[in-house]
Parts: structure tokens; C-alpha cells; sequence
């Protein structure tokens, strides 16, 4: 009994490896495994370490609800071991292509676990979700004993199948590498990528290809330094891009064996070689919008379109812009700068409407366009913010008042309000004077060319000031327009009273 | 607000004045360390928006004008912009100048220039240059001033008033407009023009920036007009920064609190 003999209760499974001390051929033996609270018996045949054909493997397996397939593979060697790898299913091949074994090191591999995991190998491929039947395919890659078997158990019904059919005596021969980025070229400048070189080797009896990933056991170098640079440390074989440019990736491999003949049972090279392979790579310019807003005020007023501004910067530097909008609701005063002013010459009617596209080249060679989604944004109308604020006047000099009246200023589509920042845009106001009492005062109107402050408000001045009493029946009415940046936003009643100015809101009101 | 002070105009305006078309920079100032990011171009573009245009497009710093204009009727003389992203502040403004020839660059601090006729300053019907006793400003919005000094000069207000005409009745003004911005200064001056009373509210305002910005001035009126052509004149606050303009005030904490 394995467990009490040697301490194995903690173990799933295990290789055993019995010797004796009779001579060749006089001891056959078998070993089953019981399931101890069922009838579950697995009787697995003992192989002879010597046998030089122990290193291959084409075994089905299957799963169910009720039946679970495991592979097994244990190196018998001192040596570590390569293992080529393939799982066939719904005519898929699905390769592990960095299966190494240890000296004496047993691996099992759930297959349920394998397919339900969904990660792709170097080609992309998975295990089909929904597979439940195919085989398994395995090759040593070394010169190592390797045995190996898929054991197919249905629990319930007391069932096992376990496989240990061999294909091929001597390991797998080398054939070619191909050297491949993580992604693809081309790449762009200031990314990395990590580029992974897989030999590809063929069982010396014929048959189809396995893979191995030589990445980490290849020398790389780039054939120019200043397009990108290779990784020979920790992370092995990652590619630096530097600059705009076409170079080759090359990795330098060990050697490996691409003939094997058996000779005596034991499998002999007859031929080395030297493995690698390269890749062109080509590196092109980056383009980034970095600064500016998602939208744009509609107005050919300067103290407005200051702010309609957007940058693009490319990489590296000194690279030729190409700016449009999609539709076309802006224009640009230079559509080939990074820094452009936008001028809004048609509103957006929704939200984001409207799509920036930037291009830059670099040395004939263009980058991944830039986009942003903006909104051309038009000034709608103002909305008094508090009460009128009044200072009144008691000479001895002046008498009357300094009055101030804060806006709030909104735009479209959406009635949004112009948010803090935007300060200096030129509000303009056209005052007329319609009627004044007593009769006999005369009235100076001075107006004001203002602009928002830095809230974005409109803070309006409507002071009145006399150098003596103010008559206790004056009033003043007057009409009042305001626009920003020449954008028609408001129109008011103004009447003048002793004690302060009235606002009387005639819209627009949205 | 900023404690008052007595300054004496000498102190105020240290100038180095340079006839255009070449303008003259001082070694570091902002007339060589500052650039236009943005190409301006334009067929007669007016001066005072050729000038905005150009200070919205500065990258670095900013700069403030105070310009003196002399207008046609009623109409500012205009330029035609050809500046490409790069040029420095000095060479910009030599360009526009080049194509309005009689007027000064005067640079008067870091920040602020003053443009003004080449005759200007020895005008002694020119508004800008007459003496003031004393004015005294506490708490004011520095674009309110900018917008009508007389409010706050008396003896520009009776100068002006002196070309009205009156009626029989009680005289009242209204100051209509959306003046009030920029930071609120105090200041106390003694004998000094109304030039340099205007350059000392808007050197104020920049350095009480923080929360509200600083503005420049302008000061037009008719070409044409007789001697004592106060009626005519027109005041106006100018602002002419860049969108980034808050990174480059004097940063203090109290500034900051504006």
C-alpha cells in the first residue's frame, strides 16, 4: 500500500519507480490504483526506463458531467525535459508550448481544467468551451525518458480508461523558428511589445509539427538600435520602440538536434543546428490630442475663439498636422499646427456631435489618427445670479448709486451653463433711454464695452449718479440688449428709481 | 484689497520708450522671452483687437497694453495680421506698428505696455496728461475705473462735463456695461497725470491677480477733434490675456484668495 508505505496521503499522484535486483526480463509489473470508497480500479502497465521509445503519446480523452480526463506525464531522466504538446478538439489543435518537466518531476494536466480556462496559445487558438472528446498529442523534446498516459475516469460508473499508447521512439527534430510580436507591427513609437520566438520540431517518425518557446533561451538584437531595442534581461525579448523606422528582430537559439535515428534502442542525432529566426518591424509616429476642451464656442469674436483651442502633439516631434471636423461645424485657422484656434460656424444640435480628427506624419509615415467628440456650443441666454446689488450715494459730491447685476451665462444644445474660467469674453451692451421724469433732468448715458469675469459671469455695472439729491419722483426707463463674443443673449427692462434700478427679463429664457 | 500707499508718479513709471518701428527690449524682459503660439492672420483687423488677439496668443506669460488711440471717424486704424506661431512678443509688435506708423511702445513694467500717438505725451490738450492733485480709490474694481476714470477723477469728470450740453433741469449719468471685473484695488496718488493714473490701476490690478484678472486700458478719441476735444474721448478696459494667464500672476496666497 503506497499511502502507508510511503507517506502519500497528501499526494493526488505520483510516479513509482521500483528497481530490483534480478537480472533483465525476470520481473513483469503492474500497479492499480483503488479507489477506496468506490470500485473504482485504474491498472496502469510498469515501463522499463531503458526503453528508449518511451517519449511520445496519442492518447483520447473525454469529458462529461460524470468523467473527467487527465494526462500524466513523468520525466524519468536526470535531465530536464522538453515536452511537445498538443490537444485536438472539434478540429482545433490547441498547443502548450512551455511544457518543461524537472528530473523526476510528475505533471498532471486536467483537460476540463485546460479547456474551461479559455487562454489562448501562441496561435491564437483555444479549446473549444463546449468540446467533450478529442486527444492528446506529446512529444519529448530532449533526450530524456519520458512516460506518460491520459486516464479517463467516469466516477459514477465505476469506470476508468487509461491510455499510455506511444507514437514515436526518439524526440522531437528540429524544423525552423519563427520569430513573431506579442501584438503586431507596426508598432508605434514610445510602445513595447513583447516578440516571442517558437522552434518548431516534428517526430522523427513523421507527423505533424509541435512547438516549443524559445524566447527565453534565445539572444536577441535589433539591426537598428535607433527603430528599437531588444530586451535581453528580464523581460527577455521585449521590444522597445524608439523611433519611426523599419528594423529586424532577431533571436539567436541554442542548438538543437534536426535528425535522429535509433541506433540499439537508443535514440542518436546525427545532425545539429543552430536555431533562430528575425521579424521586420516596422515603427511608426504616435499622435495624441492633449490639451483643450470638449467643445467649442461658436463665435468669430477673438476674446471667445481664445478659448476654442486644441493641441495635438506627435511623436516624435516635427511631423507634419492635418486637422478636420466631422460634420463640419468648426474651422480652423491653421489646420496644419498642433495648437489650432477652432471657429464655430454652425451649432451642435446634440451633445458630442460633432468628431476632431487630428493626422500627423512623420518621414512619410503616418500614425493612428487622434479623435475627440466635441460640441459646438452657442451662447443662449443669461440668468441673473442673486439680487441687484446697490451702494447708495450720499454726497457730498455724488449722490444716487453704484448698482451691479450678476449673470450667469448658458449655452446650446442642452441649456448648459459656461462653466467658470472663460474670462474676457467682450460683452456688449446697446442701451436706450425711453422716457425720464421729472421732466427738464437730462440723463448722460455712458456705456460701458465690458466682458466676463473670471467666473464667466457677466457682472453689469448699472449705476446712477448725480452731483446732487436725487428728485424723490425720478424715474428712468430704458431698454437694454445684451450680447457675449456678438451672440445675442438677453434683453431687459431697466427703470431707474432713488432707491435703485428694477430688471425686468424680456428672454430669451432657453 | 490691498493697503493703500502714497506713490510719487517718479516711482510709478519706469520707462524706456522706443520709437516704432523698432522696438526696443530689455535683456530678459517679456518682449524677448515671451512667444505667439497661435498664427494670426487677418485682413484690417482693427489695432485694439489686433492687440487682444495677439495677448490671447502669448504661451508663457502675458502682457497688458495701454493704448492711446487716435480714431477716424470713430473708426480704429486696422492692420492686416500675417504672425506665425513663434515670433516673440518684441518682433509681433513691431510687425503690427510697421503698418500704423506714428505711435510709441513704451514698456512700462513686466507686464504692461502703454502705445500712444508719437505726439501724445507733449499735447497739453491731450486729457491723458493733465495733472491730478490727488486721487484716491478704495476698494474699486480696477475695470470700473478703466471704464470711466472720471467717476473717480473729478477734475476729468468737470472737464468733461465742461463740453456737454446741459439743461435746465437736474444732471444725472448713467454707467451702464459689464465693466466690473478685474481684482478690487486701493490706491492713493499724488500729483500725477491721468496716464499715469491709469497705468497705476492696471500695474494694481495685476498685482492684486489671483482670482480675478488683470485688464489693461484703452483710451481713444477722434483724430479730427478741436483742442479740448474731451467730449470725444472714450474710455475702455482692455483685456488681452491667454486662456492660461492665472499660471503666470504673481502666485501668493493672498492673491490666490481674491
Amino acid at each position: 500500500m503506497l499511502n502507508s508505505a510511503f507517506g502519500l496521503l497528501s499526494q493526488p499522484f505520483c510516479s513509482i519507480r521500483v528497481q530490483y535486483s534480478g537480472p533483465p526480463g525476470s520481473v513483469i509489473g503492474e500497479i492499480s490504483s483503488i479507489e477506496q470508497k468506490n470500485d473504482l480500479v485504474i491498472d496502469s502497465r510498469m515501463r522499463n526506463e531503458g526503453d528508449g521509445w518511451a517519449g511520445s503519446g496519442a492518447n483520447p480523452w473525454h469529458l462529461d458531467p460524470d468523467t473527467e480526463s487527465y494526462a500524466f506525464l513523468a520525466n524519468m531522466g536526470d535531465k530536464p525535459a522538453r515536452i511537445g504538446y498538443r490537444v485536438w478538439a472539434d478540429g482545433q489543435t490547441y498547443f502548450l508550448d512551455s511544457l518543461e518537466l524537472l528530473p523526476h518531476e510528475t505533471r498532471m494536466i486536467d483537460l476540463r481544467k485546460l479547456r474551461d480556462a479559455q487562454e489562448t496559445d501562441f496561435m491564437k487558438h483555444t479549446i473549444h468551451a463546449g468540446a467533450t472528446d478529442g486527444s492528446v498529442l506529446w512529444l519529448r523534446l530532449d533526450n530524456v525518458p519520458v512516460m506518460g498516459r491520459v486516464a479517463a475516469i467516469t466516477r459514477h460508473g465505476g469506470v476508468a480508461s487509461s491510455y499510455d499508447c506511444c507514437m514515436c521512439a526518439c524526440p522531437g527534430q528540429y524544423e525552423y523558428t519563427t520569430v513573431a510580436p506579442g501584438t503586431s507591427c507596426p508598432i508605434s513609437v514610445g510602445v513595447g511589445d513583447q516578440v516571442n520566438s517558437t522552434a518548431a520540431f516534428i517526430p522523427a517518425c513523421g507527423g505533424s509539427q509541435y512547438y516549443y518557446n524559445m524566447t527565453g533561451s534565445s539572444s536577441w538584437s535589433s539591426t537598428n538600435t535607433s527603430v528599437f531595442t531588444l530586451n535581453n534581461t528580464a523581460p527577455i525579448g521585449l521590444l522597445k520602440a524608439v523611433g519611426v523606422g523599419s528594423a529586424l528582430a532577431s533571436a539567436q537559439g541554442p542548438t538543437e538536434c534536426n535528425a535522429w535515428y535509433m541506433m540499439g534502442g537508443v535514440c542518436q542525432c546525427s545532425s545539429n543546428t543552430q536555431t533562430g529566426g528575425s521579424t521586420s518591424c516596422s515603427v511608426k509616429p504616435t499622435v495624441q490630442i492633449v490639451g483643450g476642451n470638449n467643445f467649442a464656442f461658436e463665435s468669430t469674436d477673438a476674446t471667445v475663439t481664445q478659448y476654442n483651442l486644441e493641441q495635438a502633439q506627435g511623436n516624435p516631434g516635427g511631423g507634419q498636422y492635418s486637422w478636420s471636423a466631422s460634420p463640419s461645424r468648426v474651422s480652423f485657422n491653421n489646420p496644419s499646427a498642433s495648437l489650432v484656434t477652432l471657429t464655430g460656424t454652425s451649432p451642435s444640435t446634440a451633445l458630442l456631435d460633432t468628431t476632431l480628427t487630428v493626422n500627423y506624419t512623420y518621414n512619410g509615415q503616418p500614425a493612428t489618427p487622434a479623435t475627440r467628440a466635441i460640441t459646438v456650443r452657442i451662447f443662449k441666454f443669461l440668468q441673473q445670479s442673486g439680487s441687484t446689488q446697490v451702494i447708495l450715494l450720499n454726497g457730498p459730491s455724488q449722490y444716487g448709486y453704484d448698482a451691479y447685476a450678476y449673470y450667469n451665462l448658458f449655452s446650446n444644445p442642452s441649456g448648459q451653463q459656461v462653466p467658470s474660467g472663460f474670462y474676457g469674453m467682450t460683452t456688449l451692451e446697446l442701451v436706450t433711454i425711453n422716457s425720464v421724469t421729472p421732466s427738464g433732468t437730462t440723463v448722460t448715458l455712458h456705456q460701458g464695452n465690458g466682458a466676463t469675469n473670471a467666473n464667466s459671469q457677466i457682472l453689469d455695472d448699472l449705476s446712477l449718479i448725480s452731483n446732487a439729491t436725487l428728485p424723490s419722483n425720478l424715474h428712468i426707463n430704458a431698454s437694454q440688449d445684451l450680447a457675449v463674443g456678438g451672440i445675442y443673449v438677453r434683453s431687459n427692462t431697466l427703470d431707474y428709481y432713488p432707491s435703485g434700478p428694477t430688471i425686468t427679463n424680456n428672454g430669451p429664457y432657453q | 484689497m490691498v493697503s493703500g500707499k502714497i506713490v510719487p508718479a517718479c516711482m510709478l513709471l519706469l520707462t524706456c520708450v522706443s520709437p516704432l518701428p523698432r522696438v526696443k527690449a530689455e535683456q530678459g524682459h517679456a518682449f524677448e522671452t515671451l512667444r505667439v503660439a497661435l498664427r494670426l492672420s487677418g485682413d484690417r483687423v482693427p489695432l485694439t483687437l489686433a492687440l487682444q488677439q495677439l495677448g490671447g496668443a502669448i504661451r508663457g506669460g502675458y502682457v497688458l497694453f495701454g493704448i492711446e488711440i487716435q480714431t477716424v471717424d470713430r473708426k480704429e486704424p486696422t492692420v492686416n495680421l500675417g504672425i506665425e506661431p513663434g515670433t516673440a512678443l518684441g518682433d509681433a509688435l513691431r510687425q503690427i506698428f510697421n503698418e500704423v506708423p506714428g505711435y510709441r511702445v513704451e514698456v512700462i513694467s513686466d507686464h504692461l505696455v502703454n502705445i500712444y500717438p508719437a505726439t501724445a505725451k507733449g499735447d497739453p490738450n491731450d486729457l491723458l496728461n493733465m495733472l491730478v492733485p490727488r486721487f484716491d480709490v478704495v476698494s474699486q474694481r480696477a475695470g470700473v475705473i478703466l471704464s470711466w476714470p472720471e467717476r473717480f477723477i473729478p477734475e476729468l469728470y468737470q472737464r468733461l462735463a465742461a463740453s456737454k450740453t446741459s439743461g435746465s433741469g437736474q444732471h444725472i449719468d448713467l454707467y451702464v456695461g459689464a465693466v466690473a471685473i478685474g481684482p478690487e484695488i486701493t490706491l492713493h496718488l499724488r500729483n500725477v497725470t491721468v496716464r499715469q493714473i491709469l497705468n497705476a490701476v492696471t500695474e494694481a490690478s495685476d498685482a492684486n491677480a489671483g482670482v480675478e484678472a488683470p485688464v489693461g486700458w484703452e483710451c481713444s478719441y477722434e483724430a479730427r477733434a478741436a483742442a479740448g476735444r474731451g467730449a470725444l474721448n472714450t474710455w475702455r478696459l482692455l483685456t488681452t490675456l491667454p486662456p492660461d494667464w492665472k499660471e503666470h500672476v504673481q502666485k501668493t496666497e493672498e492673491n490666490l484668495r481674491r
